[in-house]
């Protein structure tokens, strides 16, 4: 009796496909083109964010033909042998019932993560496919560029869009019809907004908040918002404010992020917020036992001690805070943006104080203290030709050397 | 202005043991090993620019003679990723006999107490599975940093700071290698400012040379404070008026940017404590955080979070004070 929503109003047919007009159309030409022999390419690759319908797509598309439907998961080890078969039998034949003339619609979901991807022996097996078939095939994938040129080069590629709330909205409405809920048009703006242009996360949702309940209203709505990458903001904003232990470590879980991400991203942010030095020290006292317990995490490999580590980061961090918050825009930890912008001068201060340490008998530790702010000195006012010489340094390590002074 | 050709240090690092200045008695007790042709094992604990990787040098070349590079396999515990790589290239050295007419082979094994003790002791078999081809000769800051069961397979050398007449010896040798002019401020200056580290203080002179051939104690200075940043003061005082965020930035800029070490930084903010405007028992309070913190560091804590956790200490006793 439970039946998922997005299963159960799956389109049959390629019209029913919300917002994908152009797509369809495409599609649609191409598979007609089969009846006229094989046209000049074998394949079609779908393309687009996630919950935007490829799926449904292909699926539409053999229902509304009368094709029978392969479907394999690229990313599956044990479908590359079946790729393999279906390269030499299969999508070479016809069918079992309609004879020569019925056609197998081959999809291939996931082809931007093939199994097999480090020896390629994935992407060679698909691109045999590609070749022999005489049956028409869908490669599905969220990124198109991750596919091997050759491979994106013998298929006709077609765009899915992210969906318009307006279209994702219109979709909920019709659901709600045939499920008899009544639904403000506010509760199902909100949940389409949350989405991003994602209509299986959203009809999932809608499924979450309706179960139960005949009306919807915009109250019913906000509890659920729907945890994505983007809502790591949300989550940091009510952990700031959450009021008890539970709560925090609730919306921790709710991050799903690995520990040392999720601390990084709380520390970054959190401490910001804080008005008060003494919740400031609260908070920071909390966020280093946090700490602490990772690095006896990994040190010791006791990854039991990863929990206690996550409720001093949420729980230790949330009940730390005594005075008010004031509103900060969030940012993602900033070492690592640091990190990033700063990696080529750190190679070369590392480049350098290798080659001191192996002149001078120290560790490139001690050479970076010891050595290089003297030798930015010297080369900064003379020079230092000989040194520089001395240490086959590069133009560029000199120039780091004379900016340090 | 003198032509800086080559790096003082390597240029006037003692050749022979005889030459070495200060730590008499260590001196002559390895002069008599290298008499004899036999060393013990060795730990040369003490602190930077002291002399103990030029002693480990000068043994080599004194046993060694003109051969010496390859029967001395130098090792650096903190750069040499992990006690594996170490054990490897151990290995591989000491597999093969001594070039040459020579006792043994030396391993100087640089900042040992940069080892976790795990690794120490998996050292400790190491040295002991080839003790009939090789000497190690493990230099460190601390002996307390290593353990127990290598510190009794080894003789103890503990090297003293320098004293002023020995860094000033030195100096006046240097000066008349390079034919320059050293006023006797600018002496004092660089005694002040090693503060008993000898390579400290021949990198100051040379970094101060290169302003003028005659040096005064205004280049010295300058050079002493060019070359230690002022930032870390900087940062403390940034959290201890209360901009918390600046201070956290400027930490970074430690960090990443310039790349120091968490344990340097802490180590200059607990020498800076007692300089900063603060009640006394305050300054107290901070040196026995700013320990708590640093022994975090020692445990493998994240640099970056414990520094700030530290500043925001300082930035509640700014608050109180303010």
């Amino acid at each position: 009796m439970f039946e998922l929503w997005t299963e159960k109003y799956q389109p049959r047919k390629l019209r029913e496909l919300a917002g994908q007009g152009q797509a369809v159309k495409t599609m649609l030409d191409w598979a007609n083109g089969w009846k006229r022999g094989r046209p000049k390419k074998s394949a079609i690759l779908l393309y687009g964010a996630t919950g935007t319908g490829k799926t449904a797509a292909a699926s539409a598309l053999a229902h509304e033909l009368g094709w029978d439907l392969i479907e394999l998961n690229a990313s599956d080890k044990r479908t590359l042998q079946v790729i393999r078969k279906v390269a030499g039998t299969a999508a070479t034949t016809g069918t079992l019932f309609a004879g020569a003339s019925g056609k197998r619609l081959v999809v291939l979901d996931e082809a931007d993560n093939v199994y097999g991807t480090t020896d390629r022996g994935g992407y060679r097996a698909i691109a045999e496919l590609l070749k022999q078939t005489r049956n028409p095939v869908v490669l599905i994938a969220n990124d198109q560029y991750k596919i091997p040129w050759e491979i994106r080069g013998a298929c006709l590629a077609i765009n899915f869009r992210r969906l318009t709330t307006e279209t994702i909205v219109n979709v909920l409405k019709r659901i709600c019809r045939a499920e008899r809920v009544e639904a403000e048009p506010q509760a199902l703006r909100a949940i389409a907004e949350a989405a991003k242009g994602d209509l299986r996360s959203t009809i999932n949702d809608l499924q979450t908040i309706a179960m139960g309940r005949k009306r919807l209203t915009a109250r019913d709505i906000t509890p659920y918002r729907r945890d994505r990458e983007a809502n790591i903001f949300d989550v940091l904003r009510q952990l700031a404010y959450a009021k008890n232990g539970r709560e925090a470590r609730e919306l921790l879980w709710r991050l799903d992020r690995p520990p040392d991400d999720a601390l990084a991203w709380i520390d970054e942010n959190i401490p910001r917020m804080l008005i008060e030095p003494a919740d400031l020290v609260r908070a920071y006292d909390a966020i280093s036992r946090a700490d602490i317990f990772l690095t006896r995490a990994r040190r010791r490999r006791a990854y039991g001690m990863w929990g206690y580590a996550g409720d001093m980061m949420s729980a230790g961090v949330a009940l730390s805070r005594e005075g008010k918050l004031k509103f900060v825009r969030f940012q993602s930890p900033s070492p690592i943006v640091r990190f990033a912008r700063t990696r080529a001068s750190r190679g070369v201060r590392d480049s350098i104080a290798r080659k001191v340490a192996a002149r001078c008998h120290v560790s490139s530790k001690e050479a970076r203290k010891h050595y290089l702010p003297y030798l930015g000195l010297i080369l900064k006012h003379r020079g230092g030709a000989g040194i520089a010489e001395e240490l086959e340094l590069e133009d560029a390590e000199k120039e780091y050397l004379v900016k340090l002074a | 202005m003198v032509e800086a050709e080559e790096i003082w240090v390597e240029k006037y690092r003692p050749r022979k043991l005889e030459e070495i200045v200060g730590q008499r008695e260590i001196i002559s007790r390895l002069q008599s090993f290298v008499e004899k042709k036999s060393l013990p094992h060795m730990l040369f604990a003490g602190p930077a620019g002291t002399g103990k990787t030029t002693s480990a040098l000068c043994i080599a070349r004194e046993l060694f003679g003109d051969g010496w590079r390859q029967n001395l396999l130098e090792l650096n515990a903190s750069d040499e990723r992990g006690i594996d790589t170490i054990r490897t290239k151990v290995k591989d050295y000491a597999r093969t006999r001594p070039i040459g007419d020579v006792p043994c082979k030396i391993i100087l094994l640089d900042e040992s107490d940069a080892l976790t003790s795990d690794a120490q002791h998996a050292l400790r078999r190491t040295m002991e599975m080839y003790t009939r081809t090789c000497r190690f000769i493990l230099d460190c800051n601390y002996s307390g940093r290593v353990i127990e069961p290598i510190q009794s397979r080894c003789t103890v050398f503990r090297f003293r700071r320098l004293s002023e007449p020995e860094i000033s010896r030195m100096l006046k040798r240097i000066t008349r290698g390079e034919k320059l002019i050293l006023t006797e401020g600018a002496i004092k200056a660089i005694i002040y400012v090693s503060e008993g580290d000898m390579r400290r203080a021949i990198n100051v002179l040379q970094a101060a040379a290169t302003f003028k051939k005659k040096v005064d104690e205004k280049e010295i200075y300058e050079v002493s404070v060019a070359a230690r940043p002022e930032e870390v003061r900087q940062m403390l005082e940034l959290a201890l008026a209360g901009k918390f965020e600046e201070a956290r930035s400027k930490l970074y800029t430690l960090l990443i940017d310039q790349g120091l070490a968490g344990e340097d930084i802490l180590g200059q903010v607990h020498r800076e404590i007692f300089n900063l405007n603060l009640p006394e028992r305050t300054k107290v309070e901070l040196i026995d955080k700013t320990g708590e913190f640093d022994f975090r560091l020692t445990e493998g804590a994240n640099e970056r979070i414990q520094l700030e956790a530290m500043l925001a200490h300082f930035s509640l006793v700014g608050k109180v004070r303010g």
